[in-house]
């Protein structure tokens, strides 16, 4: 209900007396409006579900596991592999003979949870330590802070692929690479908005009041926050998914039988010149598709949350 | 809910909205100095009236300036903030910005008392030393007894109940995430947390409907309220706990002139029926004025003047009173442009670096040279009033104005 003294809301105003209580339109539903009405931002979210559907749904489709070797196909790849609805092989398969359909699901769901995860980490611990950091000022910031400094100017791809090699590569190795490095940034974001949020007023009347300082945290800073962090992780999920695939691409990655669209993309980059180009194409497809669709979605809510910032 | 009710909430709430176009039209007062901020609604100023004259009379227990037990007692407040120069180095010493120096007052239960002063001037930094969101580098806060500085960090947050604040914007003072109902009820939760939910909804709806808002609309945000609703809410927020201090910081200031008559009207009515003791912040004097049993005169960070606020009025002592009085709008085209004004010259001057002396003496009309020897003492003229001016039975600066004014 708008705020429009026109008598048609005047009538529903009086009308509201008898019913019980009047909703409000929070910041998140006009932030929801608002990105309803960004055509490409939509279809963003459109293809981003699609991708989100093939990739935890898309293997109840595929006609062979994603490990399982056709020993016949080895070596006749470019004749007997090709995608056809007839074989089975709907995208093909690659150069061992397994089906790419089969793999491109099982790589894309691993591309996303890498993605995912990588962005989980920053959101929580990046914005509760950026958060905690600006709010407590001081010697405690500065401390807090140049730990993050210092963190930051190591090469993380060079520790990265240290560990993977030291530890053994492993999914859960990846996952924690990953989250170590991805909070970094967010951090910083946080801690210099909650440095604006802190100065307001419902911040110091909480404070007079005698809220808890954890409990300001997160009940007035961290859900003035959210509407930045939210436009970051859905940019940091791309960009961990490229981490990811670039380093499952230098073969340090994700350990077969697993695989990713990283180390699916570096197989077919490495057998196009045989005739069997459907092995870059498809997960290349769905690779571009889903960065693509992360872009647009991070861009759509950054209008929608920040509409002064336009 | 019944019919009639809901008739006087909608009326109240629908108040701002219409407030705007209301003609300004002057009243015909004669007193130039002491007229209200502006022409009051009829429905309100009606209801005030038994208000003001109770306030005039008595039923306060100063009336003396002798307090029985002072609920709130400040002596020698000093606030002072580290200010860094641009591109010193780390083992520099910061420079002292003495925001507020030295300042003593009492306060009884269910009195009220006002503050004025150009901005600048310290009001809000001692409304925030008060309340203890800034740490004051001197003197003592005494609350019914208790000196707040001493206390562990635990009894404080308890006693913080006792003192709540009303802001001076009053959209930036409520969280635009929560709603209504949750921020009203912010301080219920947080002091007793035990509360069922279910009282709690009560308690919120009932005193939103004290404060002129309509209970229906606890699940409404922030930004879908008009500022003088906002401030209802942040008045709501501040009551919930039945606090016995109540500190209004320039709650009036943000709020166009028909609003703000009727949100200090409802904080008049509100500290009368609660017994509330009250601190009133503002620059403008007229709005003390019509609010406060007493008025504290600042001048950068010092108490320049102190009186029962209808003896500061009519009769200031303090050069810069007068001067403060001299400027108040007399809402008479013809009279107002007759006045002579005794204009004080210059600027506020630097609180990094405040004059020696007494602090007033570089745009006093007044001023001689031994003002700058020492800080002028303050002086008891009786029945409260005290004035910090050796000087102040000299010719009025206001003896002008006054004339012009009849």
């Amino acid at each position: 209900m708008s705020l429009n003294p026109d008598p048609d809301t005047a009538d529903r105003l009086l009308d509201a007396h008898a019913a019980a209580e009047v909703k409000g339109r929070s910041l998140w539903q006009d932030a929801r409006t608002r990105f309803m009405r960004n055509r490409a931002a939509v279809a963003g979210l459109v293809a981003l579900i699609a991708v989100c559907i093939f990739a935890f749904f898309g293997g109840f489709l595929a006609q062979y596991e994603p490990d399982y070797v056709d020993f016949a196909l080895i070596g006749s790849n470019a004749t007997q592999g090709v995608p056809s609805l007839e074989t089975g092989h709907y995208f093909g398969t690659d150069s061992s003979g397994r089906d790419l359909y089969a793999r491109t699901v099982q790589g894309t769901r691993i591309s996303l949870l890498v993605g995912i995860v990588g962005a989980a980490v920053a959101v929580v611990v990046g914005t509760l330590y950026g958060a905690i950091a600006g709010y407590a000022g001081g010697r405690t910031d500065g401390a807090m802070m140049r730990t993050v400094d210092i963190l930051m100017s190591v090469p993380y791809m060079f520790v990265l692929i240290l560990m993977l090699v030291i530890f053994g590569r492993s999914i859960l190795m990846l996952f924690i690479g990953i989250g170590l490095i991805s909070w970094l940034d967010m951090s910083r974001i946080a801690r210099g908005q909650t440095l604006t949020i802190k100065g307001k007023e419902f911040v110091e009347a909480a404070h007079a009041t005698g809220v808890r300082p954890l409990t300001i945290i997160l009940r007035h800073i961290v859900p003035n926050l959210l509407g930045l962090v939210i436009v970051y992780a859905t940019l940091l999920v791309p960009q961990m998914i490229i981490t990811e695939s670039f380093i499952s691409f230098l073969g340090l990655g994700i350990q077969e039988p697993n695989t990713s669209l990283g180390a699916l993309i570096s197989n077919g980059a490495s057998n196009m010149q045989y005739g069997v180009i459907w092995q870059l194409a498809f997960p290349l497809f769905f690779f571009v598709v889903t960065l693509f669709a992360f872009f647009f979605v991070g861009d759509g809510l950054r209008d929608a949350l920040d509409p002064k910032d336009r | 809910m019944t019919d009639p009710k809901d008739d006087k909430f909608t009326e109240a709430t629908g108040r701002d909205e219409i407030a705007d176009p209301a003609p300004a039209a002057p009243p015909a007062s004669g007193t130039p100095v002491a007229t209200p901020p502006s022409p009051e609604p009829a429905g309100i100023a009606h209801k005030d009236a038994p208000v003001a004259s109770e306030a005039d009379n008595g039923g306060r227990p100063d009336r003396t300036g002798k307090l029985a037990r002072p609920i709130l007692r400040v002596e020698d407040l000093r606030v002072a903030f580290d200010i860094r120069p641009r591109g010193a180095w780390p083992w520099t010493p910061s420079k002292k910005l003495h925001a507020v120096g030295g300042i003593s007052f009492d306060l009884a239960p269910g009195e009220s008392l006002g503050v004025v002063g150009e901005s600048g001037s310290g009001k809000s930094t001692l409304a925030r030393a008060i309340v203890g969101t800034i740490a004051s580098t001197g003197g003592r806060v005494m609350f019914e007894g208790e000196d707040l500085a001493a206390m562990s960090e635990r009894q404080r947050r308890a006693h913080r109940r006792d003192v709540q604040m009303v802001f001076q914007d009053p959209l930036a003072a409520l969280n635009p995430r929560m709603t209504v109902g949750d921020i009203i009820a912010e301080p219920l939760v947080t002091h007793e947390p035990k509360t069922p939910r279910k009282e709690v909804r009560r308690r919120v709806a009932e005193l939103m409907e004290r404060v002129g808002l309509l209970p229906n609309l606890v699940n409404r945000y922030p930004h879908e309220f008009s500022g003088g609703q906002c401030q209802r809410i942040g008045i709501a927020r501040a009551l919930i706990l039945k606090p016995k201090l109540l500190i209004c910081d320039e709650p009036v200031s943000a709020l166009d002139v028909s609003v703000q008559a009727q949100v200090v009207n409802l904080l008049k009515e509100l500290q009368r029926d609660m017994g509330l003791a009250m601190i009133f912040i503002a620059h403008d004097l007229s709005v003390v004025k019509h609010v406060s049993d007493r008025i504290v005169v600042m001048y950068l960070g010092r108490v320049m003047e102190v009186a029962r606020s209808k003896a500061l009025v009519t009769n200031p002592e303090h050069p810069y009173t007068q001067a403060l009085i001299a400027s108040v709008p007399i809402p008479d085209p013809v009279l107002e442009r007759q006045r002579q004004r005794p204009v004080l010259g210059g600027e506020l001057p630097s609180p990094m670096s405040p004059p020696s002396g007494c602090v007033f003496r570089t745009r006093c009309p007044k001023a001689r040279p031994d003002c700058a020897e020492g800080l002028p003492p303050m002086l008891d003229l009786g029945n409260g009033h005290r004035v910090a001016c050796p000087y102040h039975k000299e010719p009025s600066v206001l003896d002008a104005a006054r004339r012009m004014a009849g």
